[in-house]
């Protein structure tokens, strides 16, 4: 079984290049990620949380036709930039996988 | 639903170092959330699991958030209470010579946990978590009041039945007939407990009262599928029975008329849901099993033992400890049957139901002691 710490930096990692593409509201992330991987949904909007908290996103309220305002989550140039830095320590370290186990980076 | 889940995480929430708006804005987030789920036409029980339950979600952000710490509210209080406990039961025992039943204020150093932690747990639990409380009040209340010790212990099965409600209500289980059923099944065991001893102690009928145990059975086959087998076995019971009170009182052999039970056992046998196997599982447990049923209804027939000889089936779930428990666990897990055993035991024979109950104590205290 995958290491839940090395998991868990993964959804993170995800998490920021899914709101890296538009903005999005708490529910949407947590569809939007459960689609695609097999994620423990539960561990989502503590991440969202958290990385706000850290600077990488930042939140606005947008009205909606029915009912309160939506919280929306909006990546931020640190944000970008951590997504980056992501980005280049994942395509080494898979690079480096793919040598020792076979296979290529798509 | 949604109102139950907000305010559980909320009270979980309490219980951790943040400010207002932070758990505030938390709380707005899952409602938001839930809503969201709501709109998207998914189930309410689908969205809990989505969403994690109240314990889970609350858990996930204190890892995520390391300056979240679970505080411990009403921490000075328990910390207090063994010193206030002291002072006291010197002032009762030095100015009023109360010594006994002055000691008894000890009990309001594990009590005043349990009511800090019964505050500090989601609504559903916090009857559960204080029923200890409520029955040791009622135990003593009515105990050293009317000197009714027995069968006032009763009173204790709250606690497991509390237990048992409240865990089919949880996040975790979803209510479908089947549970409700077998939630039944397990309350039956705890309500036949309180009527056979009830029959037993006010009517004198241990026997035939044992027979309210087979309403046991009667629930588990409720749960059955097919009808045809659920007729047969409940009828197959209530025909035994009905043969068993008419051979035992109309001619005074309550042995023959246990051989009606062959009946259901027959029957039992013949649709395989009654198996002998030894193959999987200790030969010891099985043993104690026939040899706990052979010497209750043996030594209650003949000696009208029916009053006390129930606790060898405490014997089961002991040898079935002993004999696949973790070993280093062995003294933990036995002490709540061997605590029941002193403390029954000396009630009964020796009528001391005023001070037997501190048996219990052993639980905590090998607790602690194996802890490390």
């Amino acid at each position: 079984m995958m290491n839940s710490q090395f998991k868990k930096g993964i959804i993170e990692m995800c998490v920021i290049a899914v709101v890296a593409q538009k903005d999005m509201y708490g529910f949407e992330v947590i569809d939007t990620m459960a689609k695609a991987i097999d994620v423990n949904e539960n561990t989502v909007y503590p991440i969202l949380r958290r990385l706000t908290d850290q600077g990488y996103f930042e939140t606005y309220l947008e009205s909606t036709s029915q009912g309160a305002p939506r919280k929306y989550f909006k990546i931020t140039k640190t944000g970008i930039k951590k997504m980056e830095e992501y980005r280049h320590e994942w395509t080494e370290f898979l690079s480096g996988v793919y040598k020792i186990m076979g296979g290529q980076i798509e | 639903m949604k109102k139950d889940y907000l305010n559980d995480l909320r009270k979980i929430l309490n219980t951790f170092e943040m400010s207002k708006s932070e758990r505030d804005d938390i709380i707005n987030d899952y409602a938001a959330m839930y809503d969201d789920g709501l709109e998207k036409g998914m189930e309410e029980q689908a969205i809990i699991e989505m969403l994690g339950t109240p314990e889970k979600a609350a858990k996930a952000l204190s890892d995520e958030y390391r300056h979240i710490q679970k505080r411990h509210i009403g921490g000075r209080l328990i910390a207090l209470m063994p010193f206030l406990s002291l002072i006291t039961f010197f002032i009762l025992g030095f100015y009023f010579d109360k010594w006994h039943p002055g000691w008894l204020v000890f009990l309001s150093i594990p009590m005043t946990a349990i009511i800090v932690e019964a505050f500090n747990k989601p609504s559903k639990q916090f009857l559960t978590a204080l029923s200890p409380f409520v029955a040791t009040v009622v135990y003593l209340g009515i105990g050293f009041g009317f000197k009714i010790w027995h069968p006032t212990w009763l009173i204790f099965l709250i606690i497991p039945i509390l237990g048992i409600v409240n865990s089919y209500r949880s996040y975790d289980e979803i209510d479908d007939h089947k549970d409700i059923l077998s939630q039944l099944t397990a309350l039956s065991v705890f309500v036949a407990i309180v009527v056979y001893v009830l029959l037993g102690t006010y009517a004198e009928l241990w026997n035939p009262g044992w027979l309210i145990f087979l309403i046991i059975p009667i629930l588990g086959i409720l749960s059955e599928k097919n009808k045809m087998k659920k007729i047969l076995f409940i009828s197959s019971i209530l025909i035994a029975v009905a043969f068993y009170l008419f051979v035992g009182y109309r001619f005074g052999n309550w042995w023959y008329g246990a051989l009606g039970f062959l009946l259901p056992i027959g029957l039992g046998i013949l649709t395989n849901d009654i198996k002998f196997s030894f193959g999987k599982g200790s030969i010891w447990v099985k043993l104690t099993v026939i040899l706990a049923v052979t010497l209750y209804f043996s030594t209650g027939i003949l000696w009208n033992t029916w009053g006390f000889m129930w606790m060898i089936f405490l014997l089961i779930p002991m040898i079935a400890i002993l004999s696949h428990g973790p070993k280093k666990h062995y003294l933990v897990a036995l002490s709540p049957f061997i605590a029941t055993i002193i403390f029954f035991s000396l009630g009964y024979f020796f009528g001391l139901w005023e001070i037997s109950w501190m048996a219990f104590l052993m639980i905590p205290i090998f607790g602690i002691l194996t802890k490390n």
